[in-house]
């Protein structure tokens, strides 16, 4: 068996290859989606739905969305200690290996872990990190968009008989993130030509943007801490809605507002507009980086739960010609990816005729100084290995000295898109001795070699004395040493972590005080008896009652929410 | 043939140039052999040999389908966007989307343009045209040639200028818009290897986040060898009026090495200072380089008058 995990912005999910195909495990409430939030509820930690409901109703008590400040300094207050995104990435990944143990009662070990394709190597460590931590070994980091075109083109076969090759383009729009990729697919290999993204575009931004609206059109102020956990709730819910229909009624409670109006899905979409346009751009990058036309594409794959949306559907339609697949649940696809790189790296026999070739995201280059206006200045950026090369390669450059009689060279490198070096990431710098040589300038010849678990090695070769140096980049600053590590891990043994049965219970509590905070006058009532019974229950610490109770909450609470947006 | 002459055709298990179907069932049949994670070495081989290979088939057997358009292949290396013709824009669909372009586009004219930057900028940047893929790259050329018209390249060899008129705020949406910032593949195919437009956009950025506090950083700094230069100037006048004068004072020295000082820090400063027109500061340290000379002859003649007497 070989494990794959999509630790994503609002939701991660585990799954499994086994018997020839990738499968995903359920968790302890038997859903596939586990969100990725962590909250304080007496004392103890709790992960997942519990975690979720809390964060909804009592913001101050939970961390969500760190995902985006991965590789950051940004910490959580959470009661009386702070947490990075870290030790909260490491929490998720814990709960997902306990729930794939528990379900499958084997031990969760080797695990591949999906990133952002524009992840850097600081995030893409902090992930590592956060792996090892969670006492999972990290074999590989996938690029989500490469992991659903893994999934993704596992089945796919050419549909014309002229074609012997598919291209398609996987359109990602997750929780937090959109990420574009250009796959071509061909004999059993899946190769990836480009990907590009954004960090900061998701379905988060549309919810935001909803609850904006919502605020707006019933007179509440959309900053009020008391009021913004219950609208997002109900632009959450509105938002998925208006995926399937055309108008909504919105009827709920918010503290002492009355909230009751109704939206349609073209006011949504003139709201949301700006955010759709952002696609725009990774899009056009992805295509340019490949050499190809929107017409060029066969297949337009939509991924991550925001692509759903009708406007994210019909803007990705529109900008390259053609109507999307329908194939995999689009909330499902890089976990199921994941698990087949998982196969795949461990050489799984299953999948003895696939190979999968991946591209950098990123480029990786080196500061220099340029002749502008006659002036030399410093601060450009010299690519070596461009974004979406194929990996593992090796490009080399030739440098020269600047001035005569020059005694070093100081190699600064760095990795990013910008023309400055100052917007990119630095890597890490070499010096280079040159012989004193007053007659011509020193020149260097400098090489790159990138491989598939992100190992960057610079190589320099003075040209007239072949004297060589020779650089790793794999520790860089802000990765943990495995003392801090270990640290860490000990850190999170002491943690106070709520049990997988309990937190089960904290989520029902939870969201009836939420479901009783929004009801109105009458529903209130009613809900005020639920609720007794259910403490009853509790106190009576009858496991089978508790959990028939509990299946019946669920049931009972999905209805109650869908009447508040209809 | 040898296999070198052979290559890249060798490298991929093929006796010479094939189509572009059998040359990726070649290749995918060498590459199911090769372990990735351990045969670095073969797999880069490899994939230089189809990368060659695939130019070559490019441009081998043209499909009926594909030869009666230019379709960008592999083999066509980026080029700058063509200067643009002014007389013929492609026009878009509409007849309102048509009026809207040529109206900003003749307002994105050089000479046009360089007026009032700020106004057309920000006519551009919030133009709904700019969301039509077809008419954007059309807009970026327009708006590189604008840009690349109003930066002032100083004849002495000084650091590219855009004018004060060029709003700081117009160069972040410039950059979502066209990445010229963030993305040195798109800052290169609009501008080509002329980085005068880049340094000029960046430092306009930089003064904009520079305020009076950092200028008085600088001050302090070249000010701080001057004012130690005035202080020792006049213990040295005290010195040499109260004290035998057949004895060099300590002093003398001291106001030598600061009068020097003092013309490297006002040279090191000074232009910055004026470039962001900080006038205040700028007299100051003119004063003290001013001085400056004054000090080093007051220093030389009292050692000759000690040496004399």
């Amino acid at each position: 068996m070989h494990f794959g995990i999509d630790l994503g912005t609002t939701h991660s999910l585990i799954a499994v290859f086994r018997d020839g195909k990738p499968d995903l495990i359920p968790n302890a409430l038997g859903s596939f989606m586990t969100p990725s939030v962590v909250a304080l509820r007496d004392g103890h930690l709790v992960v997942g739905e519990a975690a979720r409901e809390i964060a909804l109703s009592d913001p101050g008590q939970a961390a969500a969305c760190f995902k985006r400040s991965m590789g950051t300094a940004k910490a959580y207050q959470l009661g009386e200690t702070r947490y990075d995104s870290v030790e909260l990435s490491a929490l998720v990944l814990r709960r997902l290996k306990q729930d794939a143990e528990a379900h499958l009662g084997a031990e969760v070990r080797e695990v591949v872990i999906s990133v952002p394709a524009y992840f850097n190597e600081l995030q893409r460590r902090a992930v590592r990190d956060a792996g090892q931590i969670a006492g999972l070994e990290v074999l590989r980091l996938i690029n989500e968009p490469t992991a659903a075109a893994l999934a993704y083109g596992l089945h796919e076969t050419p549909d014309d008989e002229d074609e012997d090759s598919t291209l398609a383009l996987i359109f990602d729009l997750g929780g937090g993130t959109f990420d574009v990729s250009i796959v071509e697919i061909f004999e059993g290999v899946i190769e990836v030509k480009a990907s590009a993204g954004d960090a900061f575009l998701g379905g988060e931004d549309f919810t935001e943007a909803l609850s904006r609206i919502i605020a707006l059109e019933s007179g509440v102020s959309a900053e009020d801490m008391a009021l913004r956990p219950g609208l997002l709730r109900l632009a959450e819910q509105a938002k998925r809605q208006l995926s399937t229909k055309a108008e909504v009624q919105i009827a709920a409670q918010l503290g002492a507002h009355e909230i009751d109006l109704s939206l349609t899905r073209s006011r949504f979409e003139e709201v949301t507009a700006r955010l759709v346009q952002r696609m725009a751009l990774p899009l056009d990058r992805a295509l340019s980086d490949a050499g190809l036309q929107p017409e060029d594409i066969h297949r337009l794959v939509l991924v991550g739960g925001a692509s759903r949306m009708p406007a994210a559907r019909a803007f990705a339609a529109k900008r390259l010609r053609q109507l999307p697949v329908i194939g995999v649940n689009p909330d499902h696809v890089v976990a199921l990816g994941t698990a087949v790189q998982a196969a795949l790296v461990a050489r799984d026999a299953a999948l003895d005729d696939v190979v999968m070739t991946d591209v950098s995201a990123f480029t990786l280059g080196v500061e220099t100084i340029n002749l502008v206006n006659g002036t030399p200045r410093k601060g450009f950026y010299l690519p070596l290995i461009e974004r979406n090369t194929v990996i593992p390669a090796s490009r080399e450059k030739h440098l020269q000295a600047v001035e005569l009689g020059q005694t070093k060279i100081v190699i600064k490198i760095y990795q990013g898109e910008a023309p400055r070096v100052e917007s990119n990431l630095k890597l890490g710098e070499m010096e280079i001795v040159l012989p004193h040589n007053t007659e011509a300038q020193e020149i260097i010849s400098l090489r790159f070699t990138y491989d598939i678990s992100g190992l960057l090695e610079v190589d320099a070769k003075v040209l007239s004395s072949g004297t060589e140096t020779q650089i790793l980049i794999q520790d860089l600053a802000g990765k943990m040493s495995d003392a801090e590590c270990e640290t860490a891990r000990q850190r999170m043994q002491s943690m106070k972590i709520s049990p997988r049965q309990t937190a089960e219970n904290i989520y029902i509590s939870t969201r009836l005080d939420a479901a009783w905070a929004m009801a109105r006058a009458m529903q209130r009532e009613q809900l005020t008896e639920v609720i007794l019974e259910w403490e009853g229950a509790l106190e009576r610490q009858d496991p089978e009652e508790i959990r028939v109770m509990r299946q019946n909450l669920h049931w009972l609470m999905d209805r109650l929410e869908d009447t508040h947006v209809t | 043939m040898s296999p070198e002459q052979d290559w890249p055709w060798s490298a991929l298990g093929l006796d010479g140039p094939v189509d572009g179907k059998t040359l990726r069932r070649a290749y995918a049949r060498r590459l199911k052999g090769i372990n990735q994670a351990t045969e670095t070495e073969s797999f880069m081989a490899l994939r230089a040999a189809y990368e060659m290979a695939q130019r070559h088939v490019a441009d081998v057997p043209p499909p009926a389908a594909s030869s009666e358009q230019d379709a960008p292949g592999a083999d066509v290396p980026p080029q700058p966007l063509p200067l643009p013709l002014q007389a013929a824009p492609p026009l878009p669909e509409s007849a309102p989307t048509a009026l809207g372009f040529a109206a900003l586009a003749n307002r994105l004219a050089p000479d046009h343009f360089a007026q009032n930057p700020a106004e057309v900028l920000e006519e551009l940047l919030h133009s709904p045209l700019l969301l039509n893929p077809k008419v954007k790259p059309v807009l970026q050329v327009l708006a590189r040639d604008a840009v690349r018209h109003v930066t002032l390249c100083p004849a002495d060899g000084g650091m590219p200028r855009l004018p004060a008129s060029f709003p700081a705020q117009a160069i972040l949406g410039l950059d979502t818009q066209f990445g010229w910032l963030s993305d040195q593949y798109a800052y290169e195919a609009a501008f080509g290897p002329d980085m005068s437009a880049l340094m000029a956009m960046t430092e306009r950025l930089r003064d904009q986040g520079s305020s009076t506090e950092s200028d008085l950083r600088l001050v302090l700094q070249a000010a701080l060898p001057p004012l130690l230069f005035v202080i020792v100037f006049c213990a040295t006048l005290l010195d040499l009026a109260f004290r035998a004068p057949d004895s060099i004072p300590i002093g003398v020295f001291l106001a030598l090495i600061m009068g020097y000082c003092t013309q490297q820090a006002a040279r090191s400063a000074l232009p910055s200072l004026m470039t962001r027109h900080a006038w205040p500061w700028a007299t100051v340290l003119l004063l003290a380089r001013s001085l400056a000379p004054a000090a080093l002859l007051w220093g030389l003649a009292a050692i000759l008058h000690a040496a004399l007497i």
